[in-house]
């Protein structure tokens, strides 16, 4: 008898989705902590948030609490946000920190690079060492981290093949519009709180089949026809468009392009889910990255973050149509919550086996499936 | 010094305990000028000002650190 899991790993025309305790157990969701999120490249924030040296940002990392920095060369790091001596959090807030990261506790100092610098009275009052006391070995514990199109990526584990192998193929693929991209602040940014399980964001966004429904402003412009399944045996999958074609201005103003696009990109975009919790969508003149942050078993935040591709475009000049492509991209995003909180609620249906696919236009929901079962399996 | 730390100003606060570490050395009072160097030598770090080297230097010739 097959095992749930197993029923997974079936080609798609046998197989079954995940079993609903795979989006309501918290039993699962605790183990999956490990297996997908720890043991992987995982999304943790945004570099931009921490542009400048000595800018730093806490996070609370499926309860792991963590802070990023950015450090004197300019290279941003992750730490674990608990300070060595008694556990404190070290970093309570967004800060620039000018010199050491001091603990509020008992004011045990630490540099950016994670050295513990400076012990004051821990030798009794005035004395800031002791022959028994080693602070070279009481560093901060580093976290293993890596930007690309401004996300920063951790691996918890640390036994995570390196992240340019890790995001070998899908950097392949994308390897025209590895190039600088350019964020414009508040009016790029956006937050939507799903009452969902992380998965069923990532399931919906890497298809097209629920498009004509779910969206139908789409259909004038961009039918289902129009759009294609990417799915290859790796870390990501999702679907494209050939027919990208931004009517954002009446009098006909638009964004500047990437440079170097091949002709494809004239009329093509592109939307990957890169497992485990990030989504990328990239267009000839913009692209953009939702980060998934689950806040429990049934609840999820997106981060949205619009990039331009020519840094003029970043400017005043160019705010009204910057809130245009916001607001369109707000409302698609927006029409999809009652679709992943639904399918949220439709878990809780004991008698709920999964779910049967497509053979055509659920590929990639099956692919990410698949990976999912894999990370409990060893696969 | 206590407005000081009610407003969690560092670079105040560190030069207000360096003083103290003044007055007490003047009065022969090591230990306490070296809680007081302490005091300063920690917060200048935090704040990233550059005197905290020479308190650290402070520290270290009596061998505090």
């Amino acid at each position: 008898m097959q095992t749930d899991v197993e029923q997974v790993l079936q080609p798609i025309e046998a197989a079954r989705g995940l079993p609903n305790a795979y989006y309501t157990d918290g039993d699962v969701h605790e183990a999956e902590k490990r297996s997908v999120f720890f043991a992987n490249w995982a999304g943790l924030g945004f570099a931009k948030d921490i542009a400048n040296v000595g800018d730093a940002k806490p996070y609370e990392f499926l309860g792991l609490p963590l802070f990023a920095v950015r450090d004197h060369d300019g290279e941003v790091r992750v730490y674990q946000n608990t300070c060595r001596h008694r556990g404190m959090i070290l970093i309570a807030e967004e800060i620039h920190i000018k010199g050491a990261i001091r603990c509020p506790y008992h004011s045990w100092c630490y540099a950016l690079d994670g050295e513990l610098k400076a012990t004051p009275h821990v030798g009794g009052p005035g004395q800031n060492s002791h022959p028994g006391f080693d602070r070279s070995k009481l560093g901060l514990h580093e976290v293993r981290s890596h930007v690309w199109r401004d996300v920063i990526f951790i691996n918890v584990s640390g036994d995570a093949p390196a992240f340019e192998d890790y995001a070998a193929d899908i950097k392949q693929r994308w390897q025209e519009f590895e190039q600088p991209q350019f964020h414009a602040g508040a009016d790029s940014s956006f937050s939507l709180e799903v009452r969902s399980n992380w998965k069923l964001a990532v399931e919906n966004y890497c298809e097209s089949y629920h498009l004509p429904w779910v969206h139908p402003g789409l259909n004038s412009y961009s039918r289902l026809e129009d759009h294609y399944n990417i799915v290859e045996d790796g870390r990501f999958s999702g679907q494209g468009t050939l027919v990208y074609s931004p009517m954002l201005d009446d009098s006909g103003e638009s964004f500047g392009t990437f440079g170097g696009l091949s002709e494809k990109w004239d009329k093509a975009a592109e939307y990957l889910a890169f497992y485990p919790n990030v989504l990328f969508g990239v267009h000839r003149d913009h692209s953009f990255a939702i980060l998934l942050e689950p806040h429990g078993v049934e609840r999820t935040v997106e981060r949205i973050e619009l990039y331009y591709a020519r840094e003029d475009d970043t400017g005043p000049q160019r705010a009204e149509l910057r809130r245009r492509n916001s607001e369109l991209w707000r409302e698609v995003f927006e029409e999809d919550v009652f679709v992943v909180e639904g399918m949220q609620r439709g878990r809780h249906g004991m008698l709920y086996d999964g779910g049967a696919f497509s053979p055509v236009m659920d590929g990639p929901t099956h692919e990410f499936h698949r990976w999912i079962a894999g990370q409990f399996t060893g696969g | 010094m206590l407005a000081a730390h009610a407003v969690d100003d560092g670079a105040v606060l560190s030069v207000l305990y360096e003083r103290a570490a003044d007055l007490s050395e003047l009065s022969d009072d090591t230990e306490r000028a070296c809680f007081y160097l302490t005091q300063a030598y920690i917060l200048a770090l935090e704040m990233g000002l550059p005197y905290a080297d020479s308190l650290e230097k402070r520290l270290r010739r009596q061998g505090r650190i």
